[in-house]
């Protein structure tokens, strides 16, 4: 780690993260002592083969399960300490979620897919629908702020969902394949909202991916193989290689 | 490390949790109809057995009663003809006549030690019956056969017989009557011989009183006497220890002037001219088939009794009769048949609540109910499966434990309520329709409306504790749930 980055605000530190799976005999480890430490700002891409802890690696970062051993401290708070409320509270406003499958609640508008988290953390409606609307413009879909999930491409509803995890101005933005279920073009679009919001807004991206061309995009990537990082990469070290492939296309 | 609070966490009011759920129920249409289904169809089942069982009851009752009125005249010629049998007076002392019971003490010059004694034996004449019909079915043959039971128990009072049915009863190893052999031997031995003594006086009384009103009725016939009772046959009845009231002397004489217009109308188509006009206008092919039958309950219309009216007169037949009689007559007859069609066999008693099912139904209910708890218990957890992933969105973006439960409770009250009112209407609607098939008319005409309501009231509410019930589990569970486990499971 080098001077500059111990000077960046922490975000995100995991200490000797552990997590096992089953009981006794069956136990298997998915993480086995992990410690990263993500800065304020930063968009990180989490790449490794499957099974190799990855996801899980990404839902204890984003609070959405509990380790079973060691601790992650989201913005200083140890997660493990949190009653179910808290945690709550913590995904609403800290945290901002997206998915592969999108996981928009089908019998809402887009707007109300994206007002809904704020309600939660006691934003007032008219407030709600004006900040709402704002980040559909964000994401180009002003338009289409009546429409239902179903009544949307793949793209459309990628792009709601990320309109919805901003709404309550969240500081880490966790990506779980975001462009997995996109074809190149919109994928390559939904990339370009990620990194203007990283960018513009300051929020530390960190992205579970397959997809090569965030290599391009971030700041560093954690490679995990068998429950442990077993690199952590920085852009410029692998800058000359995204640009090979990119030459090859 | 810093402490974090969730005083800002904001809890959002039940008006929009509603909103949400019913959007919710809208977009899964399909789901919640076939849970409002299944507990529809459970509180449907309910409802039917309750509505059905306390209209089947109360119908029941009044055709026995109506039935027992019906046959006041037949019992009233007949004790004015001839003393009560044994049997009769036995359950006169076993139940609650008491004017009855004075008829008897008047006719037989009763001491108080006797009416005691036939009230005491009457008790264990029927404990001893229900004995007899309690027991197998062939050792109650062995100890009765065809014979009358309480015949059966008088003849126990000769000793060599007793100690035939003795042996029987230990050869069959039953268990002993009156669940003591002593008492049961003691009862037949002493008891009930000198309990058919009292019957004797009782019927040598009685008889003595119907000699005295046959002299008073000097040849009448006793059910014309009661069409119009005169002062002096009334009187003699009361002087001679009969105890009939106003309100029985009415109901007797309507009952007796029917009965007089049916053998007047049987009379006056005793010809064959009038029995062939009459099996036309009937639509009757043979003039055999024309039963007497026919003829009384054919002319329940004034048309119909119009028109026999006019082939009595010109064929130049005499009588009386009107056709207001003629269809009341008719009516009542017909009426009466149809009560009788329907076998009532039992005396019925009157209903204490609107819970008085039969124990075989009980049961049904119950076993019924279990069923549809475990069949909506079983929906509701679909219905949280199918949702995982709905419900791991909403916690990833901050919904808390407390508002996922209210969500799924309200889901689980709407379906509840739409589905008991849909069950309520089904299930009275086929009882009404089960008792209509069953009774015909009749069924309505004893319809306690109140009744019907409590009984779609508890359903209502029994439904809605059932989905309650049914509901919590998987609400608990999908409140729950940690948002990644959801997430897993699409």
């Amino acid at each position: 780690m080098s001077t500059q980055e111990t000077m960046k605000p922490v975000i995100i530190r995991t200490i000797g993260l552990e997590k096992k799976y089953g009981m006794n005999d069956a136990t298997t480890y998915a993480l086995r002592g992990v410690n990263a430490t993500i800065y304020r700002g930063e968009f990180i891409s989490i790449l490794g083969p499957s099974g190799s802890g990855k996801s899980t690696f990404f839902n204890m970062v984003g609070a959405l399960d509990a380790p079973t051993k060691g601790r992650v401290l989201i913005d200083e708070v140890d997660i493990a300490q949190l009653s179910a409320d808290e945690l709550a509270f913590l995904r609403c406003r800290k945290i901002g979620y997206i998915f592969q499958s999108f996981n928009l609640i089908k019998y809402m508008t887009a707007l109300e897919n994206v007002t809904v988290p704020m309600s939660f953390a006691g934003v007032p409606p008219e407030e709600a629908h004006r900040r709402g609307m704002d980040l559909l413009k964000l994401v180009g879909l002003e338009e289409r702020w009546s429409h239902r999930p179903l009544e949307m491409s793949g793209g459309q509803q990628q792009r709601v969902a990320i309109a919805r995890s901003l709404c309550n101005n969240p500081k880490v933005l966790l990506c779980d394949e975001p462009t997995g279920n996109l074809d190149l073009k919109t994928g390559a679009e939904i990339l370009e909202v990620m990194q203007k919001i990283n960018k513009e807004k300051g929020v530390t991206v960190i992205c579970a991916t397959h997809d090569l061309r965030l290599l391009n995009v971030c700041d560093r990537m954690f490679w995990i193989r068998d429950g442990q990082i077993e690199k952590v990469d920085e852009r410029g070290n692998i800058q000359i290689r995204v640009g090979h492939i990119g030459g090859s296309k | 490390m810093k402490p974090i609070t969730v005083k800002e966490q904001a809890r959002l009011s039940p008006v929009r949790a509603l909103v949400l759920t019913l959007s919710g129920m809208y977009y899964r249409m399909n789901r919640s109809a076939i849970t409002v289904l299944i507990l529809s169809l459970a509180v449907a089942f309910l409802s039917y057995m309750l509505s059905y069982g306390i209209i089947s009851h109360d119908t029941d009752y009044a055709i026995s009663k109506e039935i027992s009125t019906n046959r006041l005249l037949n019992e009233w010629v007949s004790r004015l003809s001839t003393p009560d049998q044994q049997l009769s007076i036995a359950q006169v002392y076993a139940g609650l006549d008491t004017l009855r019971q004075h008829e008897y003490r008047t006719f037989g010059v009763l001491t108080n030690e006797e009416v005691l004694l036939c009230k005491s034996s009457s008790e264990k004449i029927q404990k001893s019956i229900h004995y007899f019909s309690e027991i197998p079915r062939s050792s109650c043959a062995m100890l009765v056969g065809d014979a009358d039971p309480l015949g059966v128990l008088v003849d126990l009072g000769s000793a060599q017989r007793y100690a035939v049915f003795e042996e029987k009863i230990v050869s069959l190893k039953l268990k002993p009557p009156l669940n003591d052999m002593a008492v049961f031997k003691r009862f037949v031995s002493d008891e009930l011989p000198r309990t058919v003594d009292v019957w004797n006086k009782i019927a040598q009384g009685q008889q003595t009183a119907i000699a005295a009103i046959a002299l008073e009725l000097d040849s009448q016939a006793i059910n014309t006497a009661f069409i119009a009772p005169s002062q002096s046959f009334k009187s003699a009845l009361g002087a001679n220890g009969f105890s009939l009231t106003a309100p029985l002397y009415s109901q007797l004489s309507v009952l007796a002037t029917r009965e007089a217009d049916k053998k007047k109308l049987l009379q006056v188509t005793e010809t064959s001219e009038i029995r062939g006009r009459l099996s036309r206008m009937i639509g009757i092919q043979n003039i055999r088939d024309l039963t007497t039958d026919t003829i009384v309950r054919w002319p329940q219309t004034v048309r119909r009794a119009e028109s026999m009216l006019e082939a009595f007169k010109s064929l130049g037949i005499a009588t009386d009769l009107t056709t207001n009689r003629i269809t009341t007559m008719s009516m009542f007859y017909s009426r009466d048949a149809q009560l009788q069609k329907l076998e009532l066999t039992e005396e019925i008693k009157p209903r204490n609540s609107i819970f008085e099912l039969p124990e075989k139904t009980r049961w049904l209910v119950l076993v019924s109910f279990l069923v549809c708890v475990v069949g909506i218990a079983n929906t509701m957890f679909m219905s949280v499966t199918d949702r995982f992933s709905e419900i791991a969105t909403m916690k990833c973006i901050g919904a808390m434990d407390g508002f996922i439960m209210t969500l799924f409770v309200f889901e689980a009250f709407f379906q509840a309520v739409a589905g008991s009112l849909i069950g309520i209407v089904l299930g009275i609607a086929l009882s009404l329709f089960r008792a209509w098939s069953t009774y015909g008319a009749l069924a309505f005409e004893n319809i306690i409306a109140s009744d019907i309501l409590l009984v779609s009231i508890t359903s209502f509410f029994i439904g809605i504790l059932i989905a309650a019930l049914a509901a919590i589990a998987p609400s608990w569970a999908a409140a729950r749930l940690a948002p990644m486990e959801a997430m897993r499971v699409e």
